[in-house]
């Protein structure tokens, strides 16, 4: 089986972690969503969607930059 | 004992990791996406019949079949449009990991370990439909047990997963199932015999079926091997070196 060890380079972020982050910031969010309906009542509150929003998105910021 | 070649491995992967990246972030991201859907599905049950309650065991023996698929055939197998798959898990998780240096060190290295978390997403994704296209075929109960239960066997596989790269096995060791799938996953990194023995990362129940184990013995025997190597097939291809994965898990 052909070794694959990656040279030394300056690391360039994968494609997949770009997708990747995209995808996790848009399921949290819906996934927020729903488990703040069915703990308070649909649709929530606007801070309770906003605050979905910011968490969402820093999910997927963190996915991007720790290039998962 | 960890060969030049592993080492250099790991410390050429290690070097490539992200320094924003945080081994207990991405667990914990795991565990609570994972969490809160099997959470939110358990909240739509109610008054579930014996019949609706049997698509739990069902599903179990699904999921582990598809966990045994995507491992054997997909994973291991380098199919065009998938060879990122394929290069994550055989290229560089079995050159990470070899049955004779199969832990990890750092949290760091839950990098190499645990799925990327989107990974869960879409196989959520793909238990809510089948469990919306249940719910309208027949049950709304049994839609939302398929969601729980596919929830819970992707936790399951995670940790069980990461039950097999820990170094220390004091209290594993003695635990039904994963002291199992401990030795089974340890000798799947192998290279011997990765491609195509001990596919299954729960529970071995596919490999028993499908014929893919390394052990021969029945089901119940494969599922409560544990450590033991007496039922080790003969007719395996010869191991590179140290043919006793028993003994790195043992510290040996």
């Amino acid at each position: 089986m052909a070794i694959t060890i990656r040279d030394s380079e300056p690391r360039k972020r994968n494609i997949a972690s770009l997708v990747g982050g995209v995808v996790i910031a848009v399921g949290c969010f819906v996934l927020w969503l729903l488990v703040a309906s069915q703990l308070t009542q649909w649709p929530p509150s606007l801070p309770l969607i906003v605050s979905g929003l910011v968490a969402a998105l820093a999910i997927g910021i963190w996915i991007r930059l720790a290039d998962l | 004992m960890m060969s030049p070649r592993q080492a250099a491995f790991r410390a050429a992967y290690r070097a490539q990791i992200a320094p924003a990246y945080s081994g207990l972030i991405h667990v914990a991201l795991i565990y609570l996406i994972g969490g809160a859907a099997l959470w939110y599905a358990a909240q739509h049950i109610h008054a579930a019949t014996l019949a609706e309650i049997a698509v739990v065991p069902i599903v179990v023996v699904l999921a582990n079949m598809f966990e045994w698929f995507l491992h054997a055939k997909v994973m291991h197998r380098p199919i065009p449009g998938l060879m990122g798959i394929y290069n994550r898990h055989t290229l560089a998780h079995h050159q990470f990991f070899t049955h004779e240096a199969p832990y990890h060190d750092t949290t760091r290295d839950y990098r190499i370990v645990f799925f990327p978390p989107y990974a869960l997403i879409a196989f959520l994704v793909m238990a809510s439909a089948g469990g919306f296209l249940l719910a309208q075929l027949w049950s709304a109960n049994a839609g939302w047990f398929v969601v729980c239960t596919a929830a819970g066997m992707y936790m399951n596989y995670e940790f069980f997963h990461w039950c097999c790269h820990v170094h220390d096995d004091r209290i594993l060791r003695h635990l039904p199932f994963i002291n199992t799938i401990r030795r089974h996953h340890i000798a799947h990194h192998n290279t011997a015999i990765m491609m195509n023995r001990n596919m299954n990362l729960t529970y071995p129940f596919a490999d028993w079926l499908f014929g893919t184990s390394d052990l021969n013995r029945g089901l119940l025997g494969h599922l409560f091997n544990g450590y033991d190597k007496r039922f080790i097939r003969r007719d395996l291809p010869k191991m590179r070196s140290a043919a006793r994965p028993q003994a790195a898990m043992a510290g040996e």
